[in-house]
């Protein structure tokens, strides 16, 4: 069965199909073919379902705020700093993307959110400055994976429920592994400028750098609502996303002027069109993944590769090969809900610090967001920045070497992760 | 044979052990004829969709907390009024075991819906954790609790004085964590599980409520068994009836040393019954939301369980 | 120039000449207004109303109760509603390795298929939310806040399945003149990417960098240039 899924769906996508068709059609199949005795009322049943988590309504929001400030002049400003201050260090505006992206995903806990935000407005500006559109887009729906590694993590909350494991650790635990892929993306980025000899600007006087910040005082308003809104636990990051959004809407039409307020119907349905393309797409994948728990083939396929007894370091791999695969195919949290539980006895008899699994399987969960056919960095990019499929996915291998390369070091040492739990808990 | 077992909470909970308890038992009475197979916490959807697709058979079995019912089987909200059941838990059990008002009139109003209710049973008391001290309902004052999306929930909380806030239960954590709600409440086993005492500073017990939770299947299926096959399973769901309870003191009294040994700090409070009785008079007003909700129905329902529980 | 020049024709639209066509058109442009209205009247809605809940939780110490669940019913129908939307438009994602590398003729024989095949799913889809939202209805469902009925809330998932099993339909019946060379994404879209504000800067990007060519957009604007 897995395999006439698996068929189904290679199929319908190589064929270019809309990338909804392939979920569906192997959903389908699976309940004429092995299920059917059920109706496929519950295709539709989960569908809805699939949408309704009150915290992908951050989505919309975020990506209705991001078009507002760069339509507006806000992002203009907002980016004007960064070159300011790093656009004459080679490779400084791909970092302060990584940082951006980083430092938004962590705080906002949605990659989606951050690639609409962050990206939407950086990219016209890697563009300007020679990067390659690919790199540009890979860059920021990798770094934006991000947000499930540094606190709070929606995935370490539900990994840590199921598993019993302190989700204080985790959070602790996620930071220096986020950190680690930061300084490893940093370094890629200025490997590729040098390599692509991307032209750097002429280093700005304080005086510029000055005048830079002095025009961006308001837009400054939006990273203090997102960090301080949410940290400081004023808004939930849906409710800071719609703040966002009303600030946008007051700087760009009263201060800025350069909105007005009968294109807010435009840009309300430019937003609207987004969210749709990539929502049917959650819909169509919890649908898919459905089928999937209900005929219980993960758990089918993982008792087929026969684990028992299996040393700490084969059951890691296992694990993270589980996981990221999972996470090709099906959502990130339903990967956990379902594999978390199988892997338990495994991980226990093994003798793993659940901390360190959870952080490794929170990475994977990351990486499988942006790595093609499925995931939901690339459906956003590829309905945000209007580019093919085959664009967006064509700059990601090296990003996912570089993560592969973490979830190594990681597992070769775990200090990495347990450190600073270390030092907080023990 | 096989039957599919959806509960709403995670591998190693009260919900799991009653259905793990549920399989050894109905599989050593058939000899394996009938094997149960157990779908955990939202692998199959959400707690309401659990609902709906136990009533249309996709799985044989649910056991979901009567808080989830509430746009189902309306009545069943009864359990979720404050103050209304009797306040230690062995009473409670007694009467969610044998009660001719749950099985008799409400299972009626689950036969409605196409829902065949098998059993109810309770998780125990529910606790508040919360960032600060609560004594009396003013102390509730600008004090957000969150509860569930229940419009019963939010009246009664509203009655005790705190600002109820509506979310969903995944996103509890960081919302303490991050202090957009000031506290919530559960069972024991459920604050251990999901760890809500790493990040509230109390532990308040305000004998207000249990969470009692139903065992359900579609009525469609279970009509379609056999009249020995029927048996089997009301005579495996009322032996567990005992067994479930033993189970639930036993874990929370573990999970609750093991909340101590966690988080030593944690304060645990016991209101005394003077404390109580100033809820309690307050929680009288919503006793005509939930006839407001339910009707008529509602109120015939409410008279006749408080007229069991002056009984006990 | 004339990669940019490319990339903007693609964004037209193209009326059909026939009766039959303009009657289409016709319908394709009623449900278009439809949908646009939901869909940015959708997204707007969501916004007030979580900042309104903001604001009551701050200044009134009330939150909203039923702030969720409009959110919820919001999301519900900009994501079904909008799928005819995107699909006229043909904004849908699709992966397109092996399409893109076939000639004109076999492109258009296989957007027939890949348009009637999905209109099969969408039309079936249809059936079953139309049945789902009945048992609903018939269930007395309502939602937990207001109380509202929940079927009137799903109602609106069977409208745009059927609207966009239609929209495929028609989009099968445009590709049906092989006369037209062009490939119709959808019954008033050809196939393209557009955006022109970012061929803008390609543009830009193209000229300072002429000999770049290895990866990603120059390539994929020469692509667009043989369209
Ligand atoms: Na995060
Ligand atoms: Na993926």
């Amino acid at each position: 069965m897995a395999m006439v899924m698996l068929g189904i769906m290679l199929a319908l996508l190589l064929a270019g199909f809309p990338m909804m068709m392939p979920l569906l059609a192997a959903t389908v199949a699976a309940f004429l073919f092995y299920l059917p005795d059920l109706s496929l009322q519950l295709v539709v049943q989960q569908m809805i379902g699939g949408v309704k988590p009150a915290a992908l309504i951050a989505v919309p929001m975020f990506i209705l705020a991001a078009d507002i400030i760069t339509r507006g002049h806000s992002a203009d400003r907002l980016v004007d700093v960064v070159m300011r201050f790093m656009g004459h260090i080679r490779g400084g505006l791909a970092v302060s993307v990584t940082a951006a992206c980083a430092l938004f995903g962590a705080v906002c806990g949605s990659t989606q959110a951050t690639v609409v935000a962050v990206g939407g407005a950086m990219r016209p500006r890697m563009l300007k400055a020679g990067y390659n559109d690919s790199f540009s887009i890979a860059l920021i729906i990798n770094a934006a994976d991000l947000a499930y590694l540094i606190p709070p993590s929606i995935g370490m909350i539900i990994y840590g429920v199921i598993s019993g494991t302190s989700i204080s650790e985790l959070f602790i635990a996620g930071i220096g592994p986020g950190l680690l892929i930061i300084a490893l993306f940093s370094i890629y980025c200025i490997w590729y400028a040098k390599k692509h000899n991307i032209p750097v600007e002429p280093k700005a006087s304080w005086g510029e750098r000055l005048s830079s910040v002095r025009r961006a005082v308001w837009p400054l308003g939006f990273p203090a609502i997102v960090v301080g809104g949410i940290y400081g636990g004023i808004f939930s990051p849906t409710e800071a996303a719609a703040i966002c959004v009303l600030y946008a809407l007051i700087l760009e039409t009263l201060v800025f002027r350069s909105i007005k307020l009968r294109e807010i119907f435009d840009i309300a349905l430019s937003t609207g069109a987004v969210t749709s393309v990539v929502f049917i797409l959650i819909a169509a994948g919890a649908a898919f993944s459905w089928v999937l728990s209900y005929a219980q083939i993960p758990q089918q396929l993982i008792a087929a590769i026969g684990l028992e007894g299996a040393g700490p370091i084969m059951t890691l791999v296992a694990l993270n090969i589980a996981f990221f695969v999972g996470c090709m195919f099906v959502d990130s949290i339903v990967v956990i809900l379902i594999l978390v539980p199988i892997f338990a006895p495994l991980v226990q008899a093994a003798g793993l610090d659940p901390v360190l699994v959870g952080v490794l399987i929170t990475l994977q969960v990351a990486i499988g967001a942006a790595t093609p056919p499925f995931g939901c960095n690339i459906f956003t990019a590829v309905a945000v920045f209007r580019r093919p499929f085959m664009d967006v996915i064509r700059g990601v291998p090296p990003f996912l070497i570089i993560l592969f390369a973490a979830t190594v070091l990681i597992v070769a040492f775990p200090p990495i992760a347990l450190f600073l739990r270390d030092l907080a808990f023990r | 044979e096989e039957w599919k077992f959806a509960i709403e909470e995670i591998p190693g909970s009260i919900m799991d052990s009653y259905a793990q308890e549920f399989k050894q038992r109905i599989e050593a009475k058939t000899n394996g004829d009938v094997t149960v197979k157990i779908y955990p916490l939202g692998t199959l959807g959400t707690p309401t969709e659990l609902v709906e697709q136990v009533a249309d058979g996709v799985v044989q079995f649910a056991n979901v907390s009567v808080g989830n019912l509430g746009t189902i089987v309306p009545e069943s909200q009864i359990f979720l009024l404050t103050y209304t059941l009797p306040s230690d838990s062995d009473s409670v059990s007694k009467l969610l075991g044998s009660s001719p008002v749950i099985y008799d009139q409400l299972g009626q109003d689950f036969e409605n819906k196409g829902l065949k209710l098998h059993r109810l049973y309770s998780e125990g008391p529910q606790v508040w954790t919360t960032n600060r001290d609560i004594r009396s309902p003013a102390d509730f004052d600008n004090f957000k609790m969150r509860v569930m999306v229940s419009p019963i929930l939010l009246q009664a909380y509203e009655d005790l004085g705190a600002s109820p806030t509506p979310l969903a239960f995944g996103e509890v954590y960081g919302a303490l964590q991050l202090k957009q709600v000031d506290g919530q409440v559960n069972p024991v086993s459920a604050i251990e599980e999901m760890k809500f005492y790493e990040v509230t500073d109390y532990m308040i017990w305000a004998g207000e409520q249990e969470l009692v939770t139903s065992v359900l299947s579609g009525t469609d299926w279970y009509e379609t068994l056999s009249p020995a096959r029927q048996q089997l399973v009301s005579d495996t769901t009322a032996e567990l009836q005992d067994y479930i309870h033993g189970i639930v003191d036993r874990f929370n009294a573990e999970k609750l040393e093991k909340i101590k040994a966690a988080r030593p700090e944690i304060k645990m409070v016991q209101l005394s019954d003077a404390e109580r009785a100033a809820f309690r008079e307050r929680s009288q007003a919503t006793h005509a939301a939930y006839v407001d909700i339910v009707g008529d129905r509602g109120q015939s329902l409410l008279d006749a369980l408080l007229a069991e529980v002056e009984a006990l | 120039m004339t990669t940019h020049q490319t990339i903007a024709q693609g964004a037209t639209m193209r009326p059909s000449r026939s009766i039959a066509g303009r009657l289409f058109t016709l319908l394709d442009a009623v449900i278009g207004k439809a949908e646009m209205y939901v869909l940015g009247w959708g997204i707007i809605i969501m916004a007030l109303n979580t900042i309104a809940n903001v604001f009551g939780r701050y200044l009134f110490s009330q939150s909203i109760y039923f702030t969720e669940e409009l959110n919820e019913f919001l999301i519900v129908i900009i994501t079904f509603m909008g799928l005819g939307y995107v699909t006229r438009k043909g904004r849908h994602i699709r992966m397109s390795a092996l399409y893109d590398v076939l000639p004109a003729r076999a492109r258009k024989l296989l957007m027939i298929l890949i348009a009637a095949v999905t209109a099969v799913a969408m039309l079936a889809l249809a059936w079953y939310a139309f049945e789902y939202v009945a048992k609903i209805a018939r269930r007395g469902r309502v939602t937990p806040a207001l109380q509202f009925p929940l079927y009137l809330t799903y109602i609106w998932v069977v409208l745009g399945f059927l609207v966009t099993g239609i929209q495929y339909l028609l989009t099968v019946f445009r590709n049906l003149d092989l006369a037209d060379t062009d490939v119709y994404i959808s019954y008033s879209t050809v196939d393209a990417y557009e955006d022109p504000e970012i061929s803008e800067v390609m543009h830009l990007y193209n000229q300072d960098h002429p000999a770049e060519d290895d990866t990603g957009q120059a390539s994929a604007n020469n692509d667009n240039n043989t369209r």
